[in-house]
């Protein structure tokens, strides 16, 4: 059975890696939990108190916890891609892009690539062993580009895929009345693929289609994905935080309840709470600020009473 | 001969027929394959590209996609020659 899946979001430093703690301490009293890190600054193992990896390690009963290591995952990204490059021009023996990966991995979108990769790969392996996976993500910026890529990549999937259809059935007319033509290019001849079944750009678009709706369908039903958005009573958070609720609702992606955290550091936080209220129009759940930063599992496990975490486990209906 | 002579005649009209047939067909064509080739090569014009994993794969496929943006870049001078070959008759 695969997983459900809730996302931690928020801005850095509002506390989304407590949360997503405290809402994993919660869930594995009842189901097998996997609470993983994909923030490159990784802050679960501190939160925690123990030393974590890429392989999940069993904290306490019921709750697994990882960090997962991005730097390894974009390379990994970066050299998949080079191997699947040399396999195609393999008679060519020049392609050495390993001089190159420095600079590949700054290029725009590889961290989100690779990122979404190994949340992909993250998965996978889930699938089977928990119940349910707490994600603690990377700052919302990152965060929304990279759950934005399986819905982007499948409409330029789709897309291409239309138009090479248009571009056969022109190609199959054209050869009916005509006959059938040859591509003649530097004294080589191709025969141009005239339908769906003999062209490999199509085989290869319809692969790449499959895979990116499975993920697109895992992300925007309600039943097994959910976003517990974490914010702070101030007005950088709530601009923030409505600009993400906004994008995030475009993807079709099911939002619990707010979560806003830290109330009680300032006098003006029964205002900003108002306001908040107004412009978001969610349901908000509050967690007081604690003078003692709450770190270890104690102080986690302390947190998890503090909230009904069941309202952000997908599938559960909140109670408004 | 004559009989012969009368053939490649008729054969050489039933050509041109079918060549008008589908001469506005092969142009959208040519336009598809033209947008076709831009959106994959996009990059290379600044234009935002499909998701690299997506490229990637096609690439090896994309030997007549190169060349129609080498058609295109030459054909391009003189769009409205082509255009207006279409009504020629």
């Amino acid at each position: 059975m695969a997983p459900l899946v809730v996302y931690s979001v928020g801005k850095g430093g509002v506390g989304k890696t407590t949360c997503a703690a405290a809402l994993a301490v919660h869930v594995a009293k009842t189901r097998r939990t996997l609470v993983a890190s994909l923030d490159p600054a990784h802050n679960l193992g501190d939160v925690l108190e123990k030393r974590l990896n890429g392989t999940p390690k069993e904290v306490d009963s019921g709750l697994w916890a990882c960090e997962v290591n991005m730097d390894a995952a974009i390379a990994r990204y970066l050299s998949d891609s080079s191997d699947r490059l040399k396999q195609m021009y393999g008679h060519l023996k020049v392609i050495n892009l390993e001089g190159y990966l420095d600079a590949l991995k700054l290029s725009p979108g590889i961290e989100e690539y690779a990122t979404l990769q190994a949340l992909q790969e993250l998965l996978q392996k889930a699938d089977g062993q928990y119940d349910v996976v707490v994600f603690d993500t990377p700052p919302t910026g990152l965060t929304l580009r990279v759950l934005a890529l399986p819905s982007v990549s499948l409409m330029w999937g789709e897309r291409l895929m239309k138009l090479r259809r248009e571009i056969l059935d022109k190609r199959r007319t054209i050869e009916n009345i005509q006959g059938e033509k040859r591509f003649v290019l530097e004294g080589k001849e191709y025969k141009l693929p005239t339908d769906v079944k003999s062209d490999r750009v199509m085989t290869e678009l319809v692969g790449y289609v499959a895979g990116m709706r499975g993920l697109n369908a895992l992300q925007s039903d309600s039943r097994s994905s959910r976003v517990m958005p974490v914010m702070n009573a101030d007005r950088l958070s709530l601009f923030e935080t409505n600009r993400a609720l906004e994008s995030l609702g475009n993807l079709g992606m099911a939002i619990g309840p707010i979560i806003v955290n830290k109330v009680g550091m300032k006098t003006s936080d029964e205002r900003t709470i108002e306001n908040i209220r107004k412009e978001l129009r969610r349901p908000l759940r509050m967690l007081p600020f604690i003078d003692a930063e709450p770190v270890g599992m104690e102080a986690i496990g302390q947190i998890a009473e503090r909230l009904d975490f069941e309202e952000w486990v997908p599938g559960h209906k909140p109670s408004g | 001969m004559f009989l012969r002579a009368i053939w490649d005649f008729l054969e050489g009209f039933g050509g041109g027929l079918r060549a008008n047939s589908t001469e506005y067909v092969e142009f959208e064509l040519r336009e598809l394959e033209n947008i076709s080739a831009l959106l994959l090569f996009s990059s290379f014009l600044g234009l935002p590209s499909p998701p690299s994993d997506l490229s990637l794969r096609l690439l090896p496929h994309m030997t007549r996609e190169m060349y129609v943006m080498g058609r295109s870049a030459r054909d391009l001078d003189d769009i409205a020659g082509e255009v207006a070959g279409l009504f020629v008759d």
